[in-house]
């Protein structure tokens, strides 16, 4: 008899745990374009603006942001940089690069203010035709969970109306209903421009 | 947003001169990008043989044996491998890596002999390289051209063709539970590649010799590892078989396994005047130049492969 309360009991304790991890990371989706839309879409203008001068893609290691990482992309070669923000190097390979200093003192403001931790443009094709959309990754306390690894709430934005199913998924153009995955995972709508998932990768 | 004020201040900060000490050797401009220097005997056929054959060929017939390659995007393919073998992309996320590596070889060696290889194959359904005979199942055959969602592999019907060719033909333990190709194989074990075998294919494919150090598990003990990969480089072409997970970082997680799990091809490695390494090395159809500290390069590296581009003994 007691044996059996202890089992119950452990079982319930884990049911309330599970139950209190969904909930976390079900809330966190419904709510965080809504609360960050503004920053998001400053983030959007300011990365594509850059983007366009120089390919690059920009990780911020931690939340503290002692260290980023840096990855400039040329037509031949790819440089993978890692920075500490107090050193002097970022600034220097900036300028080096042509970059707007300014405008990349803002993108990471703003990723930093919306828990943002990689963002990059990846490609993806349709009928042979290459496209581009930019994914943002979020790392947030929100989606931690006890005895479970760490999800990250991945964004993609993408330049025109994408088609989705009943479920709100993001389909294929190819008209034969195919679900369109990104980094092989199956992304739902937010509006018809920006779908999100949860991966246990960030990029 | 304790830091917002640093950075501003940060970007607001002058130049120091001479400050870029560190990542300096990062520059365009200070990469040597170097060919190694190879034995003019064994390239075996240029760009331009290749190019010039598949000019000669015009159009190629739909292939009853590969229902869903285009014959006019398969061409196209063919003629992107020869005029940029760099490029050869291996898709996103898949398990292909070992095959787009071994790549660099008839790209750069024999672009005619791999044309005339995916020609034959494309018409044939059946085709010899080195050793061995390749002659894919229907299940290879029929997917071939449908793999999707995977970058620039979505629209190479071609290099499809040839990836899953050789995982289909290659096997190792690592692909004991799995040896049937099923739909969405390229993401799993049935695709993967141990180190054993990656060298068992590159000798059997290439009829040049194949000088390999290391394991799937345990490190090779080389004393001065950056030393050797440094004379290894200038012989030719040196593959390594490494931890990504603690190359290219894709999770937070501290605490990693280390086993490795992608294989490149090493084109150039060099010291800065720190102490750090620079590697230039080759996947995912690019150049990547990525600075690490010695103590990680020895980390991460489990396998090296040594292709040395002298004809084997027959």
């Amino acid at each position: 008899m007691r044996r059996g309360c202890t089992i119950l009991l452990s079982l319930g304790m884990m049911s309330i745990i599970l139950l209190c991890s969904c909930t976390h990371s079900r809330k966190f989706t419904e709510t965080y374009y809504s609360e960050n839309e503004a920053t998001l879409r400053s983030i959007r203008s300011n990365y594509e603006r850059m983007f366009d001068e120089h390919p690059f893609s920009l990780e911020l290691k931690d939340p503290f942001l002692d260290r980023i990482g840096l990855e400039i992309i040329t037509d031949s070669i790819k440089y993978i940089y890692a920075f500490r923000l107090n050193e002097p190097f970022l600034m220097d390979t900036l300028r080096r690069y042509h970059f707007n200093t300014k405008a990349f003192g803002d993108l990471i403001i703003d990723m930093q203010r919306a828990h943002c931790t990689w963002i990059t443009n990846l490609d993806y094709y349709e009928h042979y035709e290459r496209k581009e959309l930019m994914f943002i990754s979020v790392r947030h306390q929100s989606l931690k969970a006890f005895l479970k690894p760490e999800k990250y709430f991945t964004l993609a934005f993408f330049g025109d109306e994408q088609p989705v199913d009943e479920k709100k998924r993001l389909l294929d153009r190819d008209g034969k209903q195919q679900l369109r995955k990104i980094n092989d995972k199956v992304y739902r709508s937010i509006n018809p421009l920006v779908f999100y998932a949860l991966t246990e990768n960030y990029r | 947003m304790r830091n917002a004020l640093l950075i501003l201040l940060i970007m607001l900060l002058p130049p120091l001169a001479g400050s870029a000490m560190d990542n300096e050797s990062l520059d365009a401009s200070a990469v040597r990008m170097k060919t190694p220097s190879i034995d003019s005997s064994v390239v075996v056929s240029h760009q331009q043989d290749a190019l010039r054959y598949l000019d000669s060929l015009g159009t190629v017939e739909r292939s009853r044996f590969w229902p869903s390659v285009d014959p006019a995007q398969f061409l196209a393919n063919l003629r992107t491998f020869a005029l940029t073998p760099l490029r050869f992309y291996e898709g996103k996320g898949t398990n292909f890596c070992a095959y787009s590596a071994i790549t660099y070889i008839p790209l750069n060696y024999d672009p005619l002999g791999f044309s005339r290889f995916m020609v034959s194959l494309y018409e044939d359904g059946r085709a010899k390289m080195g050793k061995v005979w390749f002659t894919p199942g229907k299940a290879i055959r029929e997917e071939a051209g449908l793999i999707k969602y995977k970058g620039a592999l979505d629209i190479s019907p071609a290099g499809q063709m040839w990836f899953l060719c050789l995982a289909d033909r290659f096997k190792g333990y690592l692909n004991i539970f799995n040896r049937h190709f099923q739909k969405g194989d390229e993401n799993t074990l049935w695709a993967s590649t141990n180190f054993a075998k990656f060298n068992r294919m590159v000798r059997r494919l290439f009829l040049f010799e194949v000088h390999a150090r290391g394991s799937d598990l345990i490190r090779p003990w080389v004393h001065d590892l950056y030393g050797y990969l440094e004379q290894r480089s200038k012989e030719g072409p040196i593959f390594l078989y490494l931890n990504n997970r603690l190359l290219y970082k894709k999770k937070h997680v501290v605490t990693r396994l280390g086993i490795p799990t992608h294989y490149v091809l090493l084109l150039d490695i060099y010291k800065t005047s720190d102490g750090r390494v620079n590697i230039v090395y080759w996947d995912y159809g690019k150049k990547t130049l990525q600075q690490v500290p010695p103590r990680l390069l020895r980390k991460i590296i489990f396998g090296i492969s040594h292709f040395t581009p002298i004809a084997k003994k027959s």
